[in-house]
């Protein structure tokens, strides 16, 4: 039993985690999101179905998501601009993670916040200069963490939850992408 | 050979069989510079203990060779050198051992071939360009023949930091990809960092005390060298001498070579592991009342984060012509035709014991039953209790021969622990009484067998005064003995009375796991899948 309360089912991850051994197949999953233009650079993503556990699953309910870009664009800025959204996965990605590690370290937290701030050089995407990347050149993540636990038991919860990150992978790790028309 | 030594303790006939010639892998599969990374007053085995001038020093190649070779003469070991072994499978009451010098019949059979027969290199080495030279460390002798220009060293665990500055000291520019690792002082306080380990009690934790047995056995070695400066080689030092760290290479995508961005994060990692672990040496002066013999507690340094560390390298610009694989090793089993290999390509045993073929028995893997399993000098532990278990296998094959019928006795089980917390995987089964300091269980399993075990309040160790048996995260039930009663509880051995019901256990609770991965649909699932 742990003593922490951070509200992480904690138990049924582990439980998964060793059925999962026993059963790669099981844990192969499709995360899946569908988007439409709207007008201008603006377009909205749905994302209700992903596929696991071997089977079709859904969330509760659809989510819906704007983007688009800022004023600054010269776009009307009806969502964030989807880079933004790269740091929104991130952050929900490392602090998600830091609530199950402290949970299982028997952690109580009592608030966990942060800023997640990406560099980037426009000119890329612009074309203006070709030594420029598109993406994102540099990526910073500062946690703010109350807990019941010293500072280097904090620094370790917040290295586990970014070992354990899929976020964090994803845009450290190069994935093969294909982009084709239907 | 160690197990030769406790066989022929025990007067159990049998013969160590050798591929080459003994201490064959130090003498042909290593490189150069290479010493071990234990002091020489860690290098004993059964019968045999370092009594040189230089106890605080390390073995090269040459001398490691020599001691075993001691080792072999003193002990008498029956060895078959150019023996090697093609095939072991299963035969009747034992195993068929088929070699290159003929075959042979035994009851049972100790594999000690260890963990390190091929080098691991990961699949991604097929896409680098042909025009880059590549090396393991089974190739590897010296940095003079390697081609001349850039060399990218793969792994940063002992083998890559020493192989990097030997590189980089050598002149040649010298690029690191590191991913995650263990960093080590060579000696802290005064002391020989592995002198705090074994005195700390880190090396004798036993297999069965470890939050995460998986993961122990699958630590990579520590950044350490053995030099007579006992200078420490940590990623800072390579630094220092030029080398340019890069992260995890992740993929080659059109002749490059992709680098992980996540350099930071297993700097971080290997720094806070390192703190902790010099907590307990400095909590282990204090509370052994050993404090005043040392200097003052120190810190590392952070590990430095290179200012510009690139994320990918043109492999067909001709800046790196040689590409070292330092990223471990594999144990190769492709001769053992008993289906006791998981799908890791590792060996399915319990504390060297193959419970799922009576018999058959390990020596010398990681954390095989201690942290210090694959140390020369913690052979002598674990080759003791190994072949005490094959000697009472032996024995109970004997006595149910001899007593066909109505036999009756115990089968001391050793160790046998679980980490299984009652309060949510209450065994089925069994019944538990708990005090304050530990809970006791036991079970009777059908008309076979009954088994008695201690739960014990906290880890084996580590007394928890006032601690009830309820309020802690993690408990051990330790299975001390299983009495059986009937004859057909006894062969084959001891596996009729041992259900593996931790795995059982595990099934009825996951099957009560709610939350948000529902373990019963994954069992349906995987079901489905296996039908399908």
């Amino acid at each position: 039993m742990t003593t922490a309360t951070n509200g992480v089912n904690v138990q049924a991850l582990l439980d998964a985690r060793e059925v999962l051994k026993g059963a790669p197949e099981a844990a192969q999953f499709t995360w899946r999101a569908s988007a439409k233009w709207q007008s201008g650079v603006h377009s909205q993503i749905k994302v209700q179905s992903f596929f696991g556990l071997g089977e079709e699953q859904t969330h509760k309910q659809e989510w819906t998501f704007e983007a688009d870009h800022p004023e600054v664009f010269a776009a009307e800025d009806g969502g964030i601009t989807p880079i933004e959204y790269l740091l929104v996965g991130l952050a929900s990605c490392l602090t998600g993670g830091i609530a199950s590690v402290a949970e299982n370290r028997g952690i109580q937290l009592r608030s966990v916040e942060s800023t997640v701030e990406g560099a980037h050089d426009i000119r890329g995407i612009l074309g203006a200069d070709s030594d420029v990347r598109n993406g994102y050149n540099d990526i910073k993540v500062t946690f703010d963490i109350d807990a019941d636990a010293s500072k280097e038991e904090i620094e370790a919860l917040v290295a586990q939850s970014t070992k354990r990150s899929a976020v964090y992978d994803a845009l450290t790790n190069p994935t093969n992408v294909t982009v084709e028309v239907a | 050979m160690a197990a030769s030594h406790f066989l022929t303790d025990r007067s159990i006939d049998h013969v160590v069989l050798e591929r080459g010639e003994v201490a064959n892998s130090w003498r042909h599969e290593r490189w150069d510079s290479l010493r071990l990374l234990t002091p020489n007053w860690q290098s004993r085995v059964p019968g045999l203990r370092y009594e040189g001038p230089d106890p605080d020093g390390y073995m090269t190649v040459g001398e490691v060779t020599e001691f075993i070779g001691r080792f072999a003469a003193a002990s008498r070991a029956p060895v078959r050198t150019s023996t090697t072994v093609t095939s072991v499978r299963a035969a009747g009451d034992g195993y068929q051992v088929t070699t290159s010098q003929g075959e042979f019949s035994c009851r049972t059979v100790v594999i000690a071939s260890g963990a390190c027969n091929r080098p691991s290199v990961p699949a991604l080495s097929a896409g680098v360009p042909a025009s880059v030279s590549q090396v393991t460390t089974f190739d590897y002798r010296d940095p003079g023949r390697l081609p001349d220009g850039g060399v990218l060293v793969v792994g940063a665990s002992a083998t890559g930091v020493q192989l990097a500055a030997e590189l980089a000291r050598s002149g040649r520019p010298v690029t690191l990809s590191v991913g995650e690792h263990t960093r080590l002082p060579r000696t802290y306080r005064g002391h020989d960092v592995l002198w705090w380990m074994d005195h700390a009690g880190v090396w004798d934790q036993r297999y069965d005390e470890l939050d995460d047995l998986t993961r122990a056995r699958r630590l990579p070695s520590p950044q350490l060298v053995g030099t007579p400066e006992r200078a420490t080689l940590d990623l800072n030092a390579l630094t220092a001498l030029g080398v340019q760290l890069v992260g995890r290479w992740a993929a080659v995508r059109d002749g490059r070579a992709l680098f992980s961005g996540g350099l930071r994060n297993v700097f971080s990692l290997a720094d806070l592991k390192l703190g902790r672990l010099l907590d307990t040496f400095d909590e282990w002066a204090l509370t052994s009342g050993r404090d005043g013999e040392f200097t003052a507690p120190e810190r590392a340094e952070p590990t430095q984060v290179p200012a510009a560390s690139p994320l990918q390298l043109d492999l067909t610009s001709g800046e790196i012509t040689t590409i070292v694989w330092a990223t471990g090793f594999r144990p190769d089993y492709s001769w053992l035709n008993v289906p006791v290999v998981d799908a890791k390509g590792q060996l399915e045993h319990d504390g060297g014991v193959v419970t799922d073929s009576p018999g058959l028995y390990a020596l010398g893997l990681p954390v095989l039953r201690r942290r210090k399993s694959t140390f020369i000098y913690g052979i002598e532990d674990d080759a003791r209790d190994v072949i005490g278990d094959l000697a009472k296998y032996l024995a109970g094959l004997a006595s149910a021969e001899k007593t066909f019928g109505g036999l009756s006795g115990e089968i001391s089980y050793g160790d046998e622990a679980f980490d299984i917390d009652p309060d949510i995987q209450q065994p089925r089964g069994w019944s538990c009484s708990a005090s304050p300091l530990a809970c006791s269980c036991s079970r009777r399993t059908s008309s076979c067998c009954t088994w008695a075990g201690i739960l014990s309040s906290t880890r084996p160790g580590k007394p928890a005064a006032g601690q009830a048996c309820w309020v802690r995260r993690r408990r051990w039930l330790t299975v001390a003995r299983v009495s059986c009663s009937s004859r057909s509880a006894v062969r084959p051995s001891v596996r009729a009375c041992l259900p593996r019901w931790p795995r059982v256990a595990m099934a009825s609770s996951t099957v009560r796991a709610a939350g948000s991965i529902a373990a019963a649909t994954v069992s349906r699932a995987s079901a489905r899948l296996r039908s399908a």
